[in-house]
C-alpha cells in the first residue's frame, strides 16, 4: 500500500451548476480510487449537504444569473480530497458568509413528524458521518475539514 | 458511474394506495428532477408507499423532499412509508433518524398491508 496520499483540487462557482458539477466530481473520485461503498457514500452525503449550504446560504443564492450584475460577489466553493492510506480528509473552502458548521446545533429526528423541522437534519447527517469536523475563518472565507476513517481498500490512483 | 436522472413514477395500486417509485440517485440535481413530482402525490394521495429499492443514492435534499410529502400526507390523515432501500439509502435514514417517523418496511406485502390498515 502506498505511503504517500494522493490529493485532488478544484474550484467551482457557488450556484447551482457549480454545486452539480462538484457533486458529480466528487462522486467520481470518491467511486473510482478503492473505497469503500461506505465511505464513498458517506463523502458524498457530507460533500453534498455541505456544499449547498455554501450555495443556499452565503449569500450567493441556489439559482444566481452570473450574469447579474447586481451581484455583489461571486461565491467561490475550493474543494480538496486527499486520500491517504488510513483517512480520507475532505475539505471545502468559501468566500461567503461566515458559517461554523461545528459549532452549529443540529439534530436528528427528536420529535412527532407533525412537529418536526427538517433543517439541521442535513448537517446532523454530516456529523454522523463525519465525527472529525473542524472549522476555521480564513483570509478567504470558511474553512470546513472532514476526516473519514478509510478501511481495507486498494492504492488511490495518482492525481 | 454517474447514472442518468432520477426517475419518477406513480401507479395506484389496490385499497387507495399509490406506490412511487424512484429510479436513480436522489442526490441534488436528481431531486430537483422529481420533487415536483413528489408534491403532486402529497396533494392528491392519502396513502403513500414510497418504493426505494432502485435509489443508488440519498442525501439531505432526498431527505427533506421525502420529510415534506409525508408530512403533507399526514397533515390530511394519510400515511406515507419507505419500502426496501438499499444499503447506503438505508444507513442515511437511520443516521438522521428518518426511521423513527417514517415506517420502513422491507417487503411490499408488509408495507401494502399496514398501509390497508
Amino acid at each position: 500500500m502506498t505511503k504517500k496520499p494522493a490529493t485532488w483540487h478544484r474550484e467551482f462557482t457557488g450556484d447551482m451548476a457549480g454545486l452539480v458539477e462538484a457533486c458529480r466530481w466528487i462522486e467520481e473520485l470518491s467511486s473510482t480510487n478503492g473505497l469503500s461503498d461506505e465511505t464513498s457514500n458517506a463523502i458524498q452525503v457530507c460533500f453534498e449537504e455541505l456544499a449547498s449550504n455554501v450555495v443556499r446560504h452565503s449569500g450567493a443564492g441556489l439559482w444566481h444569473d452570473p450574469s447579474d450584475s447586481s451581484y455583489p460577489t461571486p461565491i467561490v466553493i475550493k474543494v480538496d480530497l486527499t486520500i491517504a492510506p488510513d483517512v480520507v480528509n475532505l475539505r471545502l473552502e468559501d468566500n461567503g458568509k461566515a458559517f461554523d458548521v461545528a459549532a452549529t446545533q443540529s439534530h436528528g429526528v427528536d420529535r412527532p413528524l407533525n412537529e418536526m423541522a427538517v433543517g439541521g437534519l442535513g448537517l446532523h447527517l454530516v456529523k454522523s458521518f463525519a465525527p472529525n469536523l473542524s472549522y476555521r475563518r480564513t483570509g478567504f472565507g470558511n474553512e470546513t475539514s472532514l476526516e473519514f476513517a478509510r478501511g481495507p481498500m486498494q492504492e488511490p490512483t495518482e492525481p | 458511474m454517474t447514472e442518468e436522472l432520477a426517475k419518477f413514477h406513480a401507479d395506484d395500486v389496490a385499497g387507495g394506495i399509490t406506490e412511487i417509485k424512484v429510479v436513480g440517485r436522489m442526490d441534488i440535481k436528481g431531486v430537483f428532477a422529481i420533487e415536483d413530482d413528489f408534491a403532486k402525490v402529497a396533494d392528491e394521495k392519502s396513502k403513500v408507499l414510497v418504493n426505494l429499492e432502485e435509489v443508488s443514492f440519498l442525501a439531505s435534499l432526498g431527505i427533506r423532499t421525502l420529510v415534506m410529502t409525508c408530512k403533507a400526507v399526514a397533515a390530511k390523515g394519510g400515511d406515507l412509508v419507505l419500502l426496501n432501500p438499499q444499503a447506503n439509502v438505508d444507513k442515511v435514514l437511520k443516521s438522521s433518524g428518518i426511521d423513527q417517523a417514517i415506517k420502513i418496511f422491507s417487503t411490499r406485502d408488509e408495507a401494502l398491508a399496514y398501509l390497508a390498515k
